[in-house]
């Protein structure tokens, strides 16, 4: 198990250490200023997307399915059910993301202030109202009421544009963990691990090659809100760069795409049956996150790139060995509840959750204590991420780290469960943690800021856990 | 998961142990030698951990933890084939 999901973690490990240089690239360039809040955000939302699928549920759906077929009706089947998926995926993806563009135009329409254009192309935008410097008409602007027409505020005017912009990632991210999923069911696990190197690769190349390109004759504090939109178009460049990188070992191993109509298929009725309440289930820290974001972003100035830059810290050692095990484990355990050896599942389970409980106890321990020097080693460089903004990053990574072990216990409890055939368990207990933290995130973040977020998801996944556990104990019953 | 539930006591236990020496540790570092440079915040951060994970690493052994010995064995295995 370590040896085949050590591959794999090598191959995480360089991708998340890709996606903190992501971050760091980032954070110089945007500081905590409301710029980044409002990409934060921006990315938040197709980005739930990729952790949903690319590392939870319709992998998590997908893969006991199309290893079955392997086994059950061989490679010829195997090959022709993953073509009706990719098709299926393709259309309804291509369907939300036509209606989530019509919705946010709209809501542009209506709330983007009286004599700014909404064309990115004339540039009035940035040069009438967005630009860095203006922090007054920020936060007077955050007073006005939101409902009225015309007077959405310069963040949520700017989030909505960027949103516009990256929400057709979602498709590509689909298609990609599609992909990913085949190949780790045929026991590649190196190479889509570093599809995602790729992707932090063409981001970190928007920042330094594309973003100076945006802008250029503007004055040096209407510039920011002009270049982040070269940020967003490099979210969207590094999807396209992830998806092709998977093709050739999938090409190798004998897939070709053909069209396989999706209706009435069904290996496809099988796997939305399984996927939709798992995207709840396996992604309930997604969801939460991008919630809490929301609220986070009319509160207050800064909360959002805070918390997120935390949340990128955390994601290091949970992406490194909780995903990796949890990728690794999905295929494992299915293939062991398909044998109905469940002495050797529960064996595999322990194992793998001893493992994870090891490694990241000690990683949530050392993020608590040495937060600020760590926060302060990779991000505070520059103009724009002073010391002020070390202090709140360390201070949401101190609420937010306790939970990592509970963060990643939760993730591979939850696999088990779907291993077993059983999505609904999860998903009813994580619907419950979503409550009880949406709401003590939004009680918590008036008097806490960006700490508040932290310590409900830290206080929810524990939550999650026991929960899991306990359900796992009746079953066994 | 009784097994499970075993293992984590001393667990927990190292693991703080390893959290007050590594808050001792960047404490200490702070005070004699501060955060000027780029090397000097590395070792903030990277001395201090490094000190706890070892002895994090090492109560872990001594207890005999089955996740520790697991991947020490793994790690060694690796280091002997190269």
């Amino acid at each position: 198990m370590l040896k085949a999901s050590g591959a794999m973690a090598a191959a995480t490990l360089l991708s998340r250490v890709l996606g903190l240089m992501r971050e760091q690239a980032y954070m110089f360039f945007l500081g905590t200023t409301w710029v980044n809040d409002a990409f934060q955000y921006a990315f938040t939302v197709p980005n739930l997307f990729r952790r949903l699928l690319g590392e939870g549920a319709l992998t998590a759906a997908f893969i006991p399915i199309f290893k079955e077929k392997e086994k059950t009706h061989g490679e010829m089947e195997m090959w022709k059910a993953s073509n009706a998926v990719i098709s299926g995926l393709l259309v309804s993806a291509s369907v939300i993301v036509a209606i989530v563009l019509v919705l946010v135009s709209l809501a542009l329409a209506f709330g983007t202030p009286h004599g700014i254009s909404q064309s990115l192309a004339d540039g009035g935008l940035h040069q009438t109202i967005l630009s860095t410097d203006t922090n007054a008409a920020i936060s007077a602007s955050e007073t006005v009421h939101f409902w009225t027409p015309g007077q959405f505020p310069p963040k949520i005017v700017l989030m909505l544009q960027l949103l516009r912009v990256m929400f057709p990632y979602m498709i590509l991210v689909c298609l990609t963990a599609v992909m990913m999923g085949m190949l780790n069911a045929r026991g590649h696990f190196f190479i889509p691990a570093m599809g995602a190197a790729t992707l932090n690769v063409v981001m970190i190349a928007s920042v330094y090659w594309l973003a100076p390109k945006f802008g250029v004759g503007l004055p040096k504090e209407q510039k920011l809100p002009v270049q982040i939109f070269a940020l967003a178009y490099g979210v969207l460049a590094a999807g396209v760069a992830q998806a092709v990188f998977q093709l050739p070992t999938l090409w190798r191993d004998g897939f070709r795409y053909r069209w396989v109509s999706p209706w009435k298929n069904e290996t496809v009725r099988r796997v939305v049956r399984q996927m939709v309440p798992g995207t709840i289930g396996v992604a309930a820290f997604q969801i939460n996150v991008a919630l809490v974001q929301l609220v986070a972003l009319f509160v207050g100035t800064g909360i959002v790139s805070s918390f997120n830059g935390a949340v990128r810290l955390m994601e290091l050692p949970q992406g490194m060995f909780g995903i990796s095990l949890a990728t690794f484990l999905l295929p494992t355990l299915s293939g062991l509840a398909a044998d109905k050896n469940y002495p050797e599942f529960r064996a595999t389970l322990r194992n793998g959750l001893a493992s994870l409980m090891f490694l990241n106890l000690l990683a949530s321990v050392l993020l608590v204590v040495l937060a600020e020097p760590i926060v302060r080693l990779l991000f505070e460089h520059g103009e724009k991420f002073t010391a002020g903004s070390t202090a709140r990053v360390s201070f949401a990574l101190v609420c937010l780290a306790p939970g990592l072990v509970a963060f990643s216990t939760a993730n591979i409890l939850a696999r088990a469960f779907y291993a077993l055939g059983d999505t609904r368990t999860p998903m009813k207990i994580s619907l419950v943690c979503l409550t009880i933290n949406f709401i003590a995130a939004c009680l918590l973040m008036g008097p806490l800021r960006e700490g508040g977020p932290g310590i409900a998801n830290t206080f929810t996944s524990a939550i999650n856990v026991g929960l899991l556990l306990f359900a796992e104990k009746t079953r066994q019953a | 998961m009784s097994p499970l539930r075993d293992a984590l006591r001393p667990l927990v236990l190292a693991a703080l142990l390893a959290g007050v020496i590594a808050w001792g540790g960047w404490q200490w570092w702070e005070k004699f030698l501060g955060h000027a440079s780029l090397a000097l915040k590395i070792g903030a951060v990277f001395v201090p951990a490094g000190i706890a994970g070892g002895v994090y690493w090492l109560l872990a052994m001594t207890c005999k933890i089955p996740a520790a010995k697991e991947m020490t064995e793994f790690a060694l295995a690796k280091f002997r084939k190269r």
